[in-house]
């Protein structure tokens, strides 16, 4: 195997798949297989759950293939120059990286070692600006429950329907639902739950990629994205997802409108003093005012009043702090909309325009 | 010929405790292997096929039955086993009742065969839902065979609720294996659809019948228990407390060779271990308490699995005592001793090249560690408490594991982990102390999936439960789901449903006092156990001086909330002694 190429472009595959790569399962699962056909070098990573691989095209001088330690290689080819280098394999497994002056040897392992990886049909399900996709995915991932005993939750489900594409996260106490339109989608319905980690990846990959579209394909256990020359192959989580429909409320007593800067200013502000514990801060709706409260025995208490448009009742409720910034940060029309009904019930926040199609359930505390 | 059996009177009939006995194909493989047992057999054949659903059938070598007593044998209340209401209390066989075999006949196709070994010839006996269709002669080796077929096939009902065919073979396996442990002088062959699944061959010892039988791991691991005096006899084996399971299941309690389920041996048990034990893990322990008939009521439940003790203080008393001795041939305490090899010595930095930890009573197995050797030496730093605690220097860390520290004329080893935890877990409770209780509401309610026994302890304790936060709502009688959990478990993972289940075991244990107790200490336990020092961290010099610290100033800094060790002790005398000094 011959390889002369520029040391960014190589760089960037690697990155590309480095995050798959995994040092504390199976040692071959901390390599990267570099494969050298006449078509390109396919550089691929695995952890078994998450494939990808990427090509570059005109880089291979002689076909051969090996595995090589990814983080030792993307660490050498960080540290070089910028400047073309050339990648050999010796007949004893050794990779040898040069680069102007430099030298480097790398004891490598045979690519026969290195899992497969997983073969895929060609039929597409849909198409989607890669733009578009990364949205909805940040809109939705920060709510995918970290808790492993509930292993379908511990990733996105992705509904597509005849012209629509809906993500949904929740963790149990919240829930986030972000959606849009798909122009061209195969005829069946698509109903998957995506582990976290594929999204991750996925996420990093597009946002180092120049605008594109991403192509989607679901087997039944497993979907592919396909992002120029790179391609994530990913299991599916399986088993049902919660009826996330059921939990958003249909009716709702009362919507508050808030500005959206103002609300995330006064609530990190209040929360300086919330218990870090609990993370619990109360609103208090009196007439035409809204009173944010937080409390520690520990350390004090902070409040701080808003001017709202409310007629309703006098009400005390309690959220998670965190919970409403992180969808806060989401949110990015310049109002929100804050809907609840009983103080026990599920509050629901989303922009204020009517165009944009993403909402956030929040369960209440009792404080 | 010889006959046996009597029918009970009314009277006596009912003093003793009527019931549904057979639930499922595992009673019945139950029932008709106690008869067999209690009829004296060495060899006992055990054939299933489709779980049970189709054919159960049980062949023993036993004394068997006169023609007479075969046909007696199906009528309810017919037994040999005892007569006169003073019987009851002195109760020497698995069977007392009279009532498994008319039970099994009334619910299935039934054909019993037996012959006395001094009768030339056997009986057979076929049974339709309880109703005798055929009485016979015939050729049969000594002993008894009983063919049950087609079980529940007259209540549709009942037949509905059987599961599917593994499920039904691992209850019957559960069963088999109880009384297989009890019995390493017998000698049982289990088939299923044929084919051989088990084949316990008689044995000589108990110990022998464990590790063929219950767990071939546990060899080395076991410690013989043994008492007597004149109110009771206790034999058995535990194990040492490094090997333990995740589960109760390798936890078998015999009264009088009949396995039952005692809380009072559970507890003693759960307190003979104590803090040796991760909370969660369970050691492997199987006891037999040998005790005067007349000081056990075993006729409690239809099934005879419980039992209660007339003095339960007394057992609980002599249990405590041969548990303790097992396990305390040696000292229990931890302690540190250093590896014999002397050679290289003197050089601070070496000494803790091997450290062996030794705090497994009557058991040679040693923990070793090493030391890391990048590891620096932390500079020696002084603290001194104001009021509370004379100077104490930290010297370093091993493995990124251990603190050791020098303290009060000889230095402690510490467990980091273990340490950080205990201090977690005395800020949470102080934090539940101090203020209302906040609860987290859920979007999807969980729902418990409790035994009968746990409802009604749940029910007992809603509200207490709810004054921490846990907000559980009934929806039907045995229908329960958590609404809602402290909110104080946000940060950490844990699954809510198991740490209701947890509490309710404690609670069970000795549901008495000490509830609210049970329930912080619970929750600040699991919280404190997803704190953020992990295992093999090396955190900063800053981090280790607020641990020591606080960990000093701790109500209880000898145990981690789940009941390890923090810390041991070596003294400058020990050290002495080692170094010949003395
Ligand atoms: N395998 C057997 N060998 C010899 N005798 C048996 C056998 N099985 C049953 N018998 C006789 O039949 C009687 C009735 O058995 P059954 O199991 O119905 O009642 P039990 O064992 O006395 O009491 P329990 O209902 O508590 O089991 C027994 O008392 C015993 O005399
Ligand atoms: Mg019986
Ligand atoms: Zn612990």
């Amino acid at each position: 195997m011959k390889i002369v190429c520029q040391r960014s472009l190589i760089l960037k595959a690697i990155n590309d798949v480095l995050g798959v790569t995994n040092k504390d399962t199976l040692p071959i699962l901390s390599n990267i297989l570099l494969d050298g056909r006449a078509s390109g070098l396919e550089l691929v990573g695995t952890d078994l759950e998450v494939g990808i691989k990427t090509v570059l095209p005109d880089v291979v001088k002689e076909i051969g293939a090996i595995t090589v330690s990814a983080r030792k290689l993307s660490d050498i080819i960080r540290e070089l120059p910028e400047a073309e280098l050339q990648i050999v394999l010796d007949d004893n497994n050794n990779v040898i990286i040069s680069c102007q002056n430099a030298q480097f040897c790398l004891n490598g392992i045979r690519k026969e070692e290195f899992p497969l990886f997983p073969e895929f049909s060609e039929a597409e399900s849909f198409e989607i600006s890669s733009e578009i996709l990364t949205d909805i995915i940040k809109k939705t991932i920060f709510a995918v429950s970290k808790e492993e005993s509930r292993y379908t939750l511990n990733g996105v489900l992705l509904n597509a329907t005849a012209g629509s594409l809906t993500l949904v996260a929740t963790d149990g106490h919240r829930l986030a639902v972000a959606g849009t339109t798909l122009e061209k989608v195969s005829s069946d319905d698509i109903s998957i739950i995506i582990p976290i980690k594929a999204l991750n990846e996925l996420s990093k990959i597009l946002s180092v990629e120049e605008k594109s579209s991403v192509r989607l394909m679901v087997e039944e256990t497993q979907v592919i994205f396909k992002v120029g020359s790179t391609i994530i192959v990913s299991r599916l989580i399986e088993g049902p997802f919660p009826d996330y429909d059921r939990v958003i409320p249909k009716e709702v007593n009362q919507k508050i409108t808030l500005s959206r800067d103002e609300l995330t200013h006064v609530i990190r502000r209040v929360s300086l003093l919330a218990n870090q514990k609990t993370c619990s801060i109360k609103f208090i709706l009196k007439h035409d005012e809204m009173e944010i409260v937080a409390k520690n025995p520990e350390a004090g208490e902070a409040k701080e009043l808003l001017k709202i448009n409310y007629q309703g009742d006098f009400i005390k409720l309690g959220y998670n702090y965190r919970y409403l910034l992180d969808v806060l940060k989401c949110i990015k029309s310049e109002n929100i909309i804050f809907e609840i009904t009983q103080p026990l019930n599920p509050a629901v926040v989303r922009p204020e325009s009517e165009i944009e199609n993403y909402l956030y359930v929040i369960m209440p505390m009792k404080v | 010929m010889n006959n046996r059996i009597r029918l009970l009177s009314e009277q006596m009939a009912n003093l003793i405790a009527a019931g549904e006995v057979i639930e499922r194909p595992a009673s019945v493989v139950k029932e008709l292997l106690e008869n067999a047992l209690d009829a004296g057999a060495k060899n006992i054949q055990i054939k299933i096929e489709k779980g049970g659903r189709q054919l159960i059938s049980v062949k023993d070598d036993g004394i068997g039955m006169s023609a007479d007593d075969a046909l007696l044998c199906l009528e309810r209340h017919a037994t040999s086993k005892i007569s006169a209401p003073d019987d009851l209390d002195k109760i020497g066989t698995l069977g007392f009742r009279g009532e498994a075999i008319p039970s099994i006949a009334a619910v299935s196709r039934m054909k019993l065969t037996t012959r006395q070994k001094n009768n030339l010839n056997g009986t057979e006996i076929s049974i339709e839902g309880g109703k005798i269709k055929q009485v016979k002669e015939a050729g049969f080796p000594p002993g008894t065979k009983i063919d049950v077929r087609n079980l529940f096939y007259n209540t549709p009902a009942r037949r509905k609720f059987l599961k599917s065919e593994e499920n039904e073979l691992y209850h019957i396996s559960a069963h088999l294996e109880r009384l297989v442990i009890a019995y390493p002088e017998v000698s049982f062959n289990f088939q299923h659809n044929e084919r051989q699944i088990k084949l316990y061959p008689i044995v000589e010892s108990l110990r022998t019948r464990i590790i063929t039988a219950l767990d071939s791991n546990a060899e080395d691991y076991l410690l013989p228990v043994e008492y007597q005096d004149e109110y009771c006899k206790i034999r058995g084996y535990i194990s040492t407390p490094d090997y333990t399971k995740n589960n109760k299941q390798y936890q078998l309690t015999y009264v009088n060779h009949r396995w039952v389920k005692n809380n009072t041996l559970d507890f003693s048990l759960y307190k003979a271990y104590g803090s040796f034990v991760e909370k969660g893990k369970y050691p492997l322990a199987v006891l037999f308490i040998d005790i005067p008939a007349g000081e056990v009521d075993v006729n409690v439940h239809p099934t005879k699995r419980e039992i209660r003790f007339r003095k339960e203080f007394e057992v609980k008393k002599r249990l405590l005592l041969a548990l303790n001795n097992a396990l305390s041939k040696k000292e229990v305490i931890p302690q540190v001793v250093f590896e014999n090899d002397s050679n290289k010595t003197a050089n601070r930095q070496n000494i803790f090249t091997q450290v062996k930890v030794d705090y497994q009573p009557g058991h040679h197995k040693y923990v070793t560690y090493k030391i890391n050797e990048d590891a620096e030496v932390f500079k020696i730093t002084s603290l001194k408490d104001q009021n509370k605690h004379e100077a104490y220097r930290i010297l370093g860390q091993v493995a990124n594991l251990y603190l050791i520290v020098e303290y009060d004329n000889g230095f402690y080893i510490i467990d980091q982990h273990a340490a950080h935890e205990r201090v977690q877990y005395e800020k949470i409770m102080s934090e539940f102390e101090k203020g209302p209780v906040e609860s987290q509401h859920l979007m999807y309610p969980s729902p418990l999936d409790l035994p009968t026994s746990k409802l009604e302890l749940l029910k007992a304790y809603l509200e207490k439960l709810e004054n921490f936060g846990f907000v559980i709502e009934i929806i039907g009688p045995d229908s329960f789901f958590i609404k809602a959990i402290p909110a104080i478990l946000n940060e950490s993972s844990e699954n809510p449903r198991q740490l209701v289940y947890d509490i309710l075991d404690e609670l069970a244990l000795n549901s008495e006092s000490n509830a609210e107790k049970k329930i912080v200490s619970n929750i600040a336990a699991s919280i404190a156990c997803h704190s953020d020092i992990k295992e093999s961290d090396k955190p900063p010099q800053i981090v280790i001086e607020s641990i020591i610290s606080a960990l000093f100033s701790c109500q209880n800094p000898f145990v981690c909330p789940h009941g390890r060790p923090t810390l041991i002790r070596l003294t400058l005398a020990e050290l002495a002694k080692k170094f010949k000094r003395k």
